[in-house]
């Protein structure tokens, strides 16, 4: 939890309190609904989130603002989501993507 | 940041600074023929991280004014879409058209 | 730039790039000149089939099998970069049992002009390509049909150009053709003016506006394509797949015409005035899909003549996307990332436009509908014509002249 701003001087308090559990990578770590998938998984000290086609080089947040698609993981089992903009929901699974990513039979 | 290093430029494509200067020494002097030599810009985010860094690379190996820099063409999706989700308009158009032949 | 010199070839996609490798081999001072940059149009954006089961008897399938012979010899002699050729072979796929019924009687034609064509059954044709929808009654199989990336392959002709001597200039715009005695003398450029007695027009859709500089009529017209590509994925298709796009209550005789790959222009339209497509964009459209080596699959596309209008539209890529899907289901849940037009260089009978006309020294090299597959055997010919004087076999079908009765 040590890179969660608890109070922020315009924002006030974060008066969140409920959290819910998602899976990443097989391991369940806590994240508020609604909030973006990537500040959950940095919160967890989760700061790889896939790593790149050709050279295997890890990414993490690079723009933070959904325009550069460094932190795009596998969300329910569809590659290349864009985590720093896409919100938490119950029960989601999320993978670290490597390269491609896998790509299933059925997709979203 | 040193001189001698290659950094990546194009992360998306992984394309290095080096890829992209030897292209500008083998006669790529606008931002599409880089593009199209080193595919730095034809990733994910269609250049938006890497455009202003090589119009940068671009300028100092060429001496071109950043306003002389014309970007490649701009085009549709504005933002990645799914192609079952942009399919449904065709599906529409296509069943007017076999709608206006059946009833030959 | 250079002042002088003995050939210049306009325009800088594959045709231009072609000719100018062939012809810089056997001649010193070969310029070519290119408004953009090398294969920033129709060479940079369209499928890359290098295919002889769609190719008309005579010329056509000729060139297709010649290109076909010398793309793997330039691969391992000349070129210098990765083109991404595949040897995979090429399908056009059937989703109706009428195409597949017509398919019977095409393969027989077929196989008589001399293509080496396999007609497939369902079950067959996703043994070859499992990613194709259930909806598919079997397919025309090529074994012989390759593809390549058309914008890498235009760049190695370029480089292997001027590793033999010749000088391309890009961001460079032809303005004028100076002619004295109806003999060229001279093209004037943005950049200057180059004294030459040769200039090779290969400028695609945009021939005629050069062919007017020298007070020739030359009936080309832009034909837009539209293309969407995706996000990149593990590889879905293993083949560029082709569609035949035959509307459901087509006659037999319809869809035989679905199969000659051509399409009916309006009627009094058949002159040299610009065409126009009869029936609606959904009526003109073929779905081609194009797996990359680098992942993303290319879908297209629509045929439309709206000059040199480079719009894509919504209604145009949502008929992409919706073929795509048709075809490969698992493509409803791939993102596209990016759109492209191009413009086909078309003519009226489907047949480029090539040699001699009646100005000393301009000659024609265009109106090449395949390109890709066309360019590599016409850089041969057309040196041989120009260095040795040895006539270009088909000379007449491909000759301007034949379009003077419908001046």
């Amino acid at each position: 939890m040590g890179l969660r701003i608890k109070y922020h001087p315009i924002l006030g308090e974060d008066l969140r309190k409920d959290m819910i559990s998602i899976e990443v990578d097989g391991r369940a770590i806590p994240a508020y609904e609604g909030e973006p998938i990537a500040a959950a998984l940095i919160a967890s000290d989760i700061k790889t989130l896939r790593k790149t086609k050709r050279i295997g080089e890890p990414r993490s947040l690079f723009c933070a603002r959904g325009v550069c698609t460094d932190c795009v993981m596998t969300v329910n089992g569809t590659p290349n989501i864009r985590t720093c903009i896409t919100p938490v929901e119950k029960d989601m699974k999320i993978e670290k993507q490597e390269g491609l990513g896998n790509w299933g039979e059925e997709p979203k | 940041m040193n001189e001698g290093e290659d950094i990546i430029i194009c992360r998306c494509e992984e394309v290095s600074r080096n890829t992209i200067e030897d292209a500008i020494e083998q006669g790529c002097d606008t931002l599409d023929s880089i593009k199209r030599r080193t595919r730095a810009g034809m990733g994910l985010c269609q250049g938006r991280t890497c455009q202003r860094l090589i119009a940068g690379l671009l300028r100092n190996k060429t001496g071109k004014p950043l306003e002389e820099l014309k970007p490649p063409n701009f085009r549709p999706p504005f933002r990645p879409i799914s192609l079952g989700l942009l399919a449904q308009e065709g599906y529409r158009l296509r069943r007017e058209d076999e709608l206006r032949d059946g009833g030959k | 730039m250079k002042k002088s010199t003995d050939v210049v070839i306009i325009g800088g996609g594959i045709i231009g790039c072609a000719i100018a490798y062939f012809l810089s081999r056997q001649i010193k001072n070969v310029v070519l000149l290119e408004r953009r940059g090398i294969s920033a149009e129709a060479s940079g954006a369209n499928y890359g089939m290098i295919w002889v089961q769609t190719r008309q008897p005579g010329y056509d399938i000729t060139v297709a099998k010649r290109s076909l012979e010398l793309y793997p010899r330039l691969i391992s002699e000349v070129f210098d970069i990765d083109i991404e050729y595949e040897e995979k072979g090429g399908m056009t796929v059937f989703l109706t049992e009428l195409e597949r019924k017509v398919a019977e009687v095409v393969l027989r034609l077929k196989k008589e002009q001399g293509i080496p064509i396999q007609l497939l059954d369902k079950n067959e044709t996703k043994e070859l390509e499992p990613a194709l929808s259930e909806e598919i009654t079997g397919s025309f199989y090529c074994p012989i049909d390759t593809q390549l990336n058309p914008m890498l392959t235009t760049i190695a002709f370029a480089r292997a150009a001027q590793r033999e001597g010749a000088m391309i200039y890009t961001e460079t715009e032809v303005h004028s053709i100076k002619v004295n005695n109806q003999a060229v003398s001279s093209v004037v450029t943005n950049r200057g003016e180059i004294k030459t007695e040769v200039v090779i027009n290969a400028a695609g859709s945009w021939s005629s506006q050069i062919g007017e500089m020298v007070g020739l009529k030359i009936p080309v017209y832009p034909n837009r394509l539209q293309s969407l590509v995706t996000e990149q994925t593990p590889r879905l298709l293993n083949r560029v797949i082709m569609g035949t796009q035959i509307p459901k209550h087509a006659t037999f005789e319809e869809a035989m015409k679905g199969f000659s790959y051509t399409r009916d222009i309006s009627e009094g339209q058949v002159s040299t005035e610009a065409p126009l497509y009869k029936g609606t964009l959904s009526d003109n459209s073929m779905m081609f899909l194009k797996p990359t080596i680098s992942g993303n699959t290319v879908c297209g596309t629509v045929f439309e003549f709206a000059g040199h209008d480079r719009s894509t539209s919504y209604e145009g890529l949502s008929l992409i996307a919706s073929m795509a899907v048709r075809a490969v289901p698992a493509l409803k849940g791939v993102q596209a990332i990016r759109s492209w037009s191009n413009f086909d260089p078309y003519t009226i009978d489907g047949m480029p436009i090539e040699g001699e006309t009646e100005i000393k020294g301009f000659i024609l090299a265009l109106g090449h509908g395949t390109a890709m597959s066309q360019g590599p055997a016409l850089g041969e010919t057309l040196t041989e014509f120009i260095v040795d004087g040895k006539p270009m076999p088909f000379a007449k079908q491909t000759s301007i002249t034949r379009f003077s009765s419908l001046k």
